[in-house]
């Protein structure tokens, strides 16, 4: 399902960019559709990692919206979904780090001119960018769904994420039922369960 | 040992770029994975959990971007929404664009924190001056809300044993028909006037209706038997196959066999206002907490999810948000559909608009002109003896029929497969 999605988000960049150049320009639906766009990533990372509250959600999304005018022009020509992926994730995550104090540490950018380096999208898999790397992403989908469908796995899966995000094993402990030992014991044995794993899937 | 060593190499020379580089293979891996340190191109396990690490973040945007894709043609937001919001996000931009101070202090790395504070205070400032009037809802600024005791459901979840209870903070909002918001569709009811400014106090209610598997614990611990299973007395349902497709009572029908297939993660129907209060009397005694029906001004705070629009999500009607009449989009259900398939609104709140109509806490009154502005129940000079108000809209109605402001009446002990019920309860502001 995650590979389907990866192809159709990059078919999906004209009409990501057209919602930006309503919201730019004010024309059309004046940008309801990309605020829709951005309302509904924020529920993602409301649901999944954060619980965040109304008000929250109000302010990261004016936030959002602050960082589209101000970058909007750069990819006024062409933007990608994954891109305003980037800049919401990025404001859910320094928006929660300011809640505890906690200055951003590790993030990737949302400067559109850095993504395309920085910003961890998985090559194209419609491309030929190379047999091994699709084979190599072809086996972490296959040991990812396999974790998912565990008892626990949709859980874990959160976790892996969150830690992969920069969080700290304490910022992931304030967001899950889970002590801090806990997350960090379940980090711990992800390397030991992945080669596993990769000898049974792959 | 050495880096080199680690790596395979020999000789004495250092590789600098080496060097920082922790020995322990596994905190390598684990450092990489968390995106703590460059990636050295060769070294093995810094590559492995960098490239699971991307695979990770690109797995959840296509998560993400699923959900998104799943909902194109959604637009949750309205012109109007969109227009306010470019227009206070212009003002932040001129207003950061003048302070020197803030260019300075980004400068130096500590933009994030200040802008965080200035965005708040500014937010405060621009929605008092910017709202639209009478209709627009005014949150109150409550200490001691703590959302994170509060978990949202999602979609893929089943209910479990109780409903979960969401936190709303109160603040004050026009309850009924205002015009130029709620007049869509075909135009409000004239129990929906007038409009009244209400204050709401935080309160908690239930995500979804009450389901069929909650009912069905209550049943099981009480003995309980429903209005339609007393003697047999049945449930009201559509004729489809009469003429005229009237409402008639169907003596084999109740909240086990509403006259359509179901599961346990299904609203239950087929319960009358009598039936509810039982479920709350027995779900109070249970858990040890004082839940209730929400008040008819609650439950309008709660579906209206902060929005002065007709619906939740702007001033259309879509399958894609709500199960109602016909179907279409994410609204494949010709009668009710289970809870939490349809997009939350701003209070994470499910199922208001459509689906099942539900049962609140207030008797009938023909308008709202002596309606209490305080949100509580309004249980006195009840326009009807024994007649309560149910709100929302049910599987079979029209477009202007899920409206917000939607309100009609039914006796005490009336049921029909188009009838269920959420749950409410008050909060309490934690000791300090």
């Amino acid at each position: 399902m995650a590979k389907k999605s990866l192809t159709n988000a990059g078919n999906s960049n004209r009409g990501c960019t057209q919602m930006l150049c309503d919201l730019l320009d004010q024309k059309h639906d004046n940008g309801a559709a990309m605020m829709s766009l951005v309302d509904r990533y924020i529920l993602h990372f409301a649901r999944l990692y954060c619980n965040l509250n109304f008000h929250e959600r109000q302010d990261i999304r004016q936030e959002v919206a602050v960082k589209l005018l101000c970058n909007g022009e750069k990819v006024r020509e062409n933007c990608p979904r994954s891109w305003v992926y980037v800049v919401v994730r990025n404001e859910c995550i320094d928006h929660i780090r300011r809640q505890s104090k906690q200055l951003s540490v590790f993030k990737d950018s949302d400067d559109p001119e850095a993504e395309a380096s920085t910003h961890g999208s998985m090559p194209p898999l419609t491309e030929s960018s190379g047999a091994v790397m699709i084979q190599e992403v072809e086996c972490l989908h296959k040991v990812f769904d396999r974790i998912e469908q565990q008892e626990t796995g949709k859980a874990d899966i959160v976790i892996y994420t969150q830690y992969a995000f920069g969080w700290s094993y304490r910022e992931i402990s304030e967001h899950s039922n889970r002590s801090v030992d806990a997350i960090g014991q379940r980090i711990s044995v992800l390397k030991n369960r992945l080669k596993s794993l990769m000898n049974d899937c792959c | 040992m050495s880096n080199k060593e680690d790596s395979g190499q020999t000789g004495t020379e250092k590789d600098p770029e080496q060097i920082l580089i922790p020995k322990d293979a596994d905190e390598q891996w684990r450092k990489a994975y968390h995106g703590e340190i460059a990636i050295v191109e060769g070294n093995e396990a810094q590559v492995d959990a960098d490239n699971m690490r991307k695979y990770l973040i690109a797995r959840d945007e296509a998560n993400a971007l699923s959900q998104v894709s799943e909902t194109d043609d959604l637009t949750t937001i309205s012109e109007e929404e969109a227009r306010e919001i470019y227009i206070q996000a212009r003002k932040e931009i001129n207003l950061r664009g003048k302070n020197t101070w803030f260019e300075f202090l980004k400068t130096y790395g500590t933009a994030a924190l200040i802008g965080g504070l200035s965005v708040a205070v500014l937010f405060l400032v621009y929605r008092d001056t910017s709202n639209p009037p009478d209709s627009q809802f005014k949150p109150a600024i409550e200490e001691g809300l703590n959302y994170s005791d509060y978990k949202i459901m999602n979609s893929d979840e089943m209910p479990r044993l109780f409903p979960n209870m969401l936190l709303v903070s109160g603040g004050s909002i026009t309850i009924g028909c205002v015009k130029g918001w709620d007049d869509v569709a075909g135009g409000c009811r004239t129990n929906e006037f007038p409009p009244r400014t209400v204050n709401i106090k935080t309160f908690e209610i239930s995500q979804h209706e009450v389901t069929v598997g909650q009912f069905a614990k209550f049943v099981e611990s009480t003995g309980y038997a429903t209005d339609a299973e007393k003697k047999g007395k049945g449930c009201v349902h559509k004729d489809v196959s009469a003429a005229g497709q009237p409402f008639v009572m169907n003596t084999e029908l109740n909240w086990r066999n509403p006259g359509y297939e179901q599961n346990e993660g299904y609203p239950v129907s087929c319960v009358s206002w009598r039936d509810a209060k039982s479920y709350v009397d027995w779900l109070s005694s249970e858990t040890k907490t004082d839940y209730r029906l929400p008040t008819e001004a609650e439950w309008e705070y709660a579906a209206r999810g902060k929005n002065s629009t007709a619906y939740h999500w702007g001033s259309e009607a879509s399958h894609s948000q709500a199960n109602y009449g016909g179907v279409g989009a994410k609204d494949e259900w010709e009668f009710a559909s289970p809870v939490g398939r349809f997009p939350a609104n701003d209070f994470s709140i499910q199922d208001t608009s459509g689906n099942l109509w539900e049962w609140v806490e207030d008797c009938w009154h023909e308008t709202f002109s002596k309606a209490p502005t305080d949100g509580s129940a309004w249980v006195t000079d009840c326009h009807n003896s024994g007649a309560r108000v149910r709100r929302g809209g049910g599987w079979d109605a029209p477009v202007n029929g899920i409206r917000s402001a939607t309100r009609s009446s039914g006796g005490e002990h009336d049921r029909s497969n188009l009838y269920g019920f959420r749950v409410a309860r008050d909060w309490q502001k934690p000791k300090k």
